[in-house]
């Protein structure tokens, strides 16, 4: 999986490609803590170039959620495709979560809120 | 990716794999796995499905079938007449995904439980699972998925 990561004033965007599985979840794990711990919690998480997700990517993107809305913050997913769509549905993670067609949308509605 | 290690044959249409168990091969069991239901000519929206029962299946052998050390997964697809069927071998602890409770889905984000979703998603996007304990084969899990009629080929 490839993870690149950027700065839109005090949100932060993280843009995923490829395959977050077991083998991939704990990169993105540490990636998602360092933002948590540098007080970065405004995130959007782009999925356009994920391909697959598994139950381990699910659960780091669900506590990472949990960390920074104690924290005022919020992960807006953006992009989110079929088949990677269908696993969120599936989980119950599509609720849980603010989704975006458009990463532009995401980060406006941080601006907004 | 642990290629010293990886024995795949495809005798009498089926796809067979014994690769070892850890996290690194998952990417090489979804490209195994995709490449059989390709060539199956399996309806392109069923294919994901499959896939991540199956990756879900294999990381739960990875992370918790050997604490003792390495240890291998037999990994083996095919066609059988309407259903595409997986089978998943490994020789480390018994553990039975069947007989796990299903997690209950909270709406309420601190009341979410993380854990259970993997054989959610294995009972969930397959068909049927099923499980046994051969001393000899060890844990032994069979899933299967209604993949239709409409022209395919034997792999």
């Amino acid at each position: 999986m490839d993870i690149i990561e950027k700065n839109i004033g005090s949100t932060s965007i993280v843009a995923l490609g490829g395959r977050l599985d077991a083998y991939a979840s704990g990169d993105l794990e540490q990636k998602l803590n360092a933002l948590v711990e540098a007080d970065r919690v405004r995130l959007v998480v782009n999925l356009d170039r994920l391909d697959f997700i598994s139950s381990s990517g699910l659960r780091v993107l669900l506590a990472c959620l949990k960390k920074v809305r104690q924290r005022e913050g919020d992960i807006k997913l953006s992009c989110v495709k079929l088949p990677v769509k269908e696993v969120f549905d599936v989980a119950g993670f599509s609720q849980l979560f603010s989704i975006y067609d458009l990463e532009d949308a995401a980060v406006q509605a941080f601006n907004k809120g | 990716m642990i290629w010293s290690h990886l024995e795949m044959t495809t005798k009498s249409n089926k796809f067979k794999l014994k690769i070892e168990a850890n996290l690194e091969n998952l990417s090489l069991i979804h490209s195994v796995v995709s490449e059989a239901m390709k060539q199956a000519k399996i309806d392109a929206a069923i294919i994901p499905r499959v896939l991540l029962a199956v990756d879900e299946a294999c990381t739960n052998i990875a992370m918790y079938a050997y604490p003792e050390g390495k240890g291998y997964i037999r990994l083996a697809c095919w066609l059988d007449h309407q259903d595409f069927v997986i089978s998943i071998e490994d020789k480390g602890r018994p553990f039975d995904p069947c007989s796990v409770s299903l997690p209950t889905f909270d709406a309420n984000l601190d009341d979410r439980k993380v854990g259970g979703l993997g054989i959610y998603f294995m009972r969930t996007f397959m068909d049927e699972t099923s499980y046994k304990y051969d001393p000899r084969k060890g844990n032994q899990l069979t899933m299967r998925k209604h993949v239709g009629t409409d022209n395919r080929e034997s792999l």
